[in-house]
């Protein structure tokens, strides 16, 4: 049977959106956490395949659970899942190698559909991520040293000032001329390669900091 | 420093722990003494009872009155008096002069004496008799002594108008005890009051008084005078320059003495008049040396020569005046009637004037303040003098003057005086401690830098009343005196800007060492303000950031998730729709209290497009987005974005609940620095008078925040072969 972490302090939330989880995957089991400390101890227990986590926990940030897990299980999805769109965390969780993220918020319908995107490949991304993933990179596809291993393409730039401008996947899609599944793959190599270049800033200061 | 200045150490003064006032009072006590002393004394005189005037021609008195029981004719005119032992005198009309000094010999003196000591003989008789013009003979009883009411108004007039003078002679020297100048004007002031004490006793005399008292009173009377006008001199010498030493002054006050002891033991005779010569006409001459020297002197310090030429002017005017009511006219041996107590007017008003340079021009170092000494002492004696004017003037006794005087003093004298005061020291009326509490509220009500200055300058305006007031590049940090007092420099806060006031009190005056300490006050008091102000806004600001998240955390950590757990949960669609919106409403606060920045206007379209286009997606109905080509680098501030959001959000929610539409058309548009939005769908619609929603009101709400309008009307889609459905219109200005 596949275990799906729930990292979530508020109880409420986490009976809630248990049932949401049964809901998009049937027979699952769901190991509730409510704290850092309990959710890294979970994971040295089980494999997961799937990991809810709620950003602001009572003993720190998600963000930093899923930079710290996340390298050591890499087949486990991290999926970040907030109270609104707030881009700023949302970045944040992506630059630590999140999947995805959810909205709180959203109707039941799309919060199922949209963890079933994420989970086939097919993350979210707003207009305003959009945007900071463009200028994390660089405007105008000039990039520092520290990016360069993971430099956006050409294909990859237009997807994203196309949705930066607002335009749906399958609108992006239509002006490009390519298919909806493409758009996913070049937005999930985003997400990759936002990962990476945050891994590899990091190891960049850790190298000047004399810590390799 | 002032002490030092006047070489003078503040440990070696008389009387060292004095207080101002108690001097002050100290010198009016003693002045109401002598004059006591003074009415005693010539109360004790013996008279005839008779009031007697002048006659034009050299011999013979007229009686002007008389004691009803002498039964002489007023107008009677009297050319000898003789005693019952026989010997006679004529009455030459100078035996009411009021002076004897006004005779220009010794001889002229000395003969005045001879006959006073005669009719002071045939008064020792009991009895006299009057032989008048016609030959006609009135023997009269003489009194021993004379009744108060028979004490002439002058003799009131010549005191109180001569202690004024002291007061404010000796009220310079409370306030500068000390100094050169402080002592010159007190012992001007004293000597001048002193010698017309003297001079009140024989000068209001009927016809005769004790002869050596006399002779005492009448030399006790030049050592005075010679003494205050030489004192006078000496001013000149001092002010505003110093061009005598300590040993000129000693000098000056031997060759005092020696003039007097000449006069007194009349050794020389002076040319032009035995007196008068080197009693005044010397000093005076003097000081016109001395005051041009001193023009001279300060032709580069515009305040001295200010203060200078208002001295100047006291001096030369006053004592011009009496000189030439007085002294010219009894130098030319023709013996005039002219009263002296216009001369004593002149002096009182050279006195006055010192006052008023003290007010206008710091005489002597002196500020406004030292007004409020003395001038309820001062106001005082007005009043008495005003009293005793009236006495001449109107020629009243003082039973009758009363209520005259009530009336003149209520009616006129009064409103004149308080007009005159206002006209004369309005420009100094400013109290720093009246308006310190105002200064410093206004001063922490004060904003940011500029708001600051701006206030700054304003209390500046305030105390100094300049004409002009500039800002200017400059990055001087003294505070100082330029153009020769005409402008004034003051630093700023921030040490790249300062101002420069330029006129002081309306140009009334310059700038002194006071202003620019008082300026120098203002401007550390406001320093202090203005770091406390800072501080205290950083403090505040730190601390409303910091509530500011702590709320935002609260909203997030526990409100937000309940909200969302009620959405989630509950099977109650209102409940939840109701969830939603509040939901909305602590996102938007969040929202705002996270980014108060302002968005691009590009950005916020991109974001709701982004949402709306999926909301509407799911719901199977079609977008038509349409946003102008550019958007010039239009912003919103936040609450804009959230308030503008919140109409699209809700115009679509109502689309998507009751229009029964398949297409919505978004339209965008910039005109004139307003935003317009047009929301259409091709529904249903609505009848004209429905019942408006809470949505609708809800967005009439919005866009009223927004300040800008919002309508419903009909799509007109005639064109497109479609249903008419709604539109809503709405507009508001950016920036």
């Amino acid at each position: 049977m596949k275990h799906i972490l729930l990292l979530e302090d508020d109880a409420d939330t986490r009976v809630w959106f248990s049932e949401l989880l049964i809901r998009a995957f049937g027979e699952v089991k769901i190991v509730p956490t409510q704290s850092l400390q309990e959710a890294e101890a979970a994971v040295d227990r089980h494999p997961f395949c799937l990991a809810m986590v709620d950003i602001y926990l009572p003993d720190g940030r998600g963000i930093d659970f899923i930079a710290k897990a996340k390298p050591l299980n890499p087949g486990m999805f991290c999926v970040v899942v907030t109270a609104f769109d707030d881009s700023a965390d949302i970045f944040a969780a992506l630059e630590a190698g999140a999947d995805g993220y959810l909205l709180k918020s959203q109707d039941k319908d799309r919060l199922v559909r949209s963890l079933k995107e994420i989970m086939e490949g097919a993350p979210p991304l707003s207009p305003s991520i959009a945007r900071r993933v463009i200028k994390h990179f660089g405007a105008n596809g000039s990039s520092t040293e520290i990016h360069k291993p993971a430099l956006l393409t050409q294909r990859e730039a237009e997807v994203l000032t196309l949705i930066a401008q607002g335009m749906t996947r399958n609108e992006t899609a239509q002006v490009l001329g390519i298919r909806p599944g493409t758009v996913a793959g070049y937005i999930k190599r985003v997400y990759e390669k936002l990962n990476i270049s945050s891994r590899a800033q990091a190891a960049l200061e850790a190298k000047r900091m004399g810590l390799i | 420093m002032q002490a030092n200045k006047a070489g003078i150490d503040d440990q070696h003064l008389w009387l060292p722990g004095m207080a101002p006032l108690r001097g002050l009072a100290l010198t009016a006590f003693v002045s109401l003494s002598l004059m006591v002393a003074a009415a005693h004394v010539s109360l004790e005189q013996p008279c005839l009872g008779i009031d007697w005037a002048v006659a034009q021609e050299g011999i013979g008195l007229i009686v002007k009155g008389s004691m009803p029981t002498h039964s002489i004719p007023p107008g009677s005119r009297m050319v000898r008096i003789n005693a019952p032992d026989g010997r006679s005198l004529v009455l030459h009309n100078d035996l009411l002069m009021e002076d004897p000094d006004q005779h220009a010999t010794y001889a002229a003196y000395n003969d005045f004496f001879r006959r006073q000591k005669l009719l002071m003989e045939f008064y020792s008789q009991g009895k006299v008799i009057l032989v008048g013009e016609d030959g006609s003979k009135w023997p009269i009883t003489v009194q021993r002594r004379r009744e108060l009411d028979q004490l002439p108004a002058s003799f009131w007039l010549f005191n109180v108008s001569a202690a004024a003078c002291c007061l404010i002679g000796c009220g310079v020297w409370c306030y500068r005890r000390g100094e050169i100048m402080g002592r010159l004007m007190a012992v001007t002031g004293a000597g001048y009051f002193l010698s017309i004490v003297c001079l009140s006793v024989y000068g209001t005399r009927e016809l005769a008084i004790n002869a050596l008292l006399f002779r005492f009173l009448s030399a006790a009377n030049h050592l005075l005078m010679i003494t205050w006008c030489y004192s006078l001199l000496l001013m000149f010498a001092l002010y505003p320059k110093r061009m005598a030493g300590p040993k000129t002054l000693a000098l000056t006050y031997l060759v005092v003495l020696v003039i007097w002891l000449n006069q007194t033991l009349q050794w020389y005779e002076a040319p032009i008049h035995a007196f008068y010569s080197f009693n005044h006409l010397l000093p005076y001459a003097t000081s016109i040396v001395f005051g041009y020297l001193q023009w001279r002197a300060t032709a580069r310090r515009p305040v001295d020569r200010a203060a200078l030429r208002w001295f100047i002017l006291s001096i030369w005017i006053s004592i011009g005046v009496a000189g030439s009511l007085f002294i010219m006219p009894s130098m030319t041996e023709n013996f005039s009637a002219v009263p002296f107590w216009m001369p004593a007017m002149s002096i009182l008003l050279m006195f006055v004037c010192f006052a008023f340079g003290i007010l206008r021009y710091g005489l002597f170092n002196l500020e406004r303040w030292w007004f409020t000494g003395w001038v309820w002492l001062a106001s005082g004696l007005v009043i008495t003098v005003v009293d005793a004017l009236l006495v001449i003037i109107l020629d009243v006794s003082f039973r009758t003057l009363l209520p005259y005087s009530i009336l003149l003093l209520g009616w006129l004298y009064f409103p004149l005086r308080q007009w005159l005061w206002q006209r004369l020291a309005k420009p100094g009326t400013y109290r720093l401690e009246h308006h310190l509490p105002h200064l410093i509220q206004s001063l922490s009500e004060m904003g940011a830098v500029p708001a600051f200055v701006e206030g700054w300058s304003e209390l500046l305006r305030k105390v100094f009343q300049p004409l002009t007031i500039h800002l200017e590049a400059g990055t001087g940090r003294d505070l100082k005196i330029e153009q020769h007092g005409l402008e004034m420099h003051i630093p700023g806060f921030d040490h790249r800007n300062c101002l420069r006031l330029v006129g002081n009190r309306q140009g009334t005056r310059l700038f002194n060492r006071q202003d620019r300490e008082l300026a120098g006050v203002l401007l550390d008091l406001s320093h202090a303000v203005f770091d406390i102000n800072n501080r205290t806004r950083e403090v505040q600001q730190a601390g409303a950031a910091k509530e500011r998240e702590r709320i935002m955390r609260d909203l997030h950590d526990d409100v937000l998730p309940k909200l969302i757990s009620i959405k989630q949960r509950s099977p109650n669609t209102t409940i939840t729709h109701l969830a939603e919106a509040a939901f909305q409403s602590i996102r938007e606060t969040i929202y705002i209290l996270r980014y108060p920045a302002d968005r691009l206007l590009e950005e916020a379209l991109a974001d709701w497009r982004a949402e709306l286009v999926e909301r509407l997606n799911s719901a199977r109905l079609k977008l038509n987005w349409q946003v102008p080509k550019t958007l010039d680098g239009h912003h919103l501030t936040s609450r804009q974005f959230i308030n503008c959001g919140r109409i699209l959000r809700e115009a679509v929610s109502n689309i998507l609940r009751h229009a029964d539409a398949d297409k919505v058309w978004i339209r965008f548009a910039i005109d004139a620095g307003r935003l317009h939005m047009s929301i259409s769908d091709n529904g249903q619609g609505i009848a004209p008078n429905a019942p408006k929603g809470l949505g609708i009101r809800n967005m009439q709400l919005r866009a009223r925040a927004l300040d800008g309008g919002i309508t419903w009307g009909s799509s007109d889609n005639s064109d497109q072969g479609m249903r008419k459905g709604l539109t809503i219109q709405c507009s508001f200005p950016l920036g």
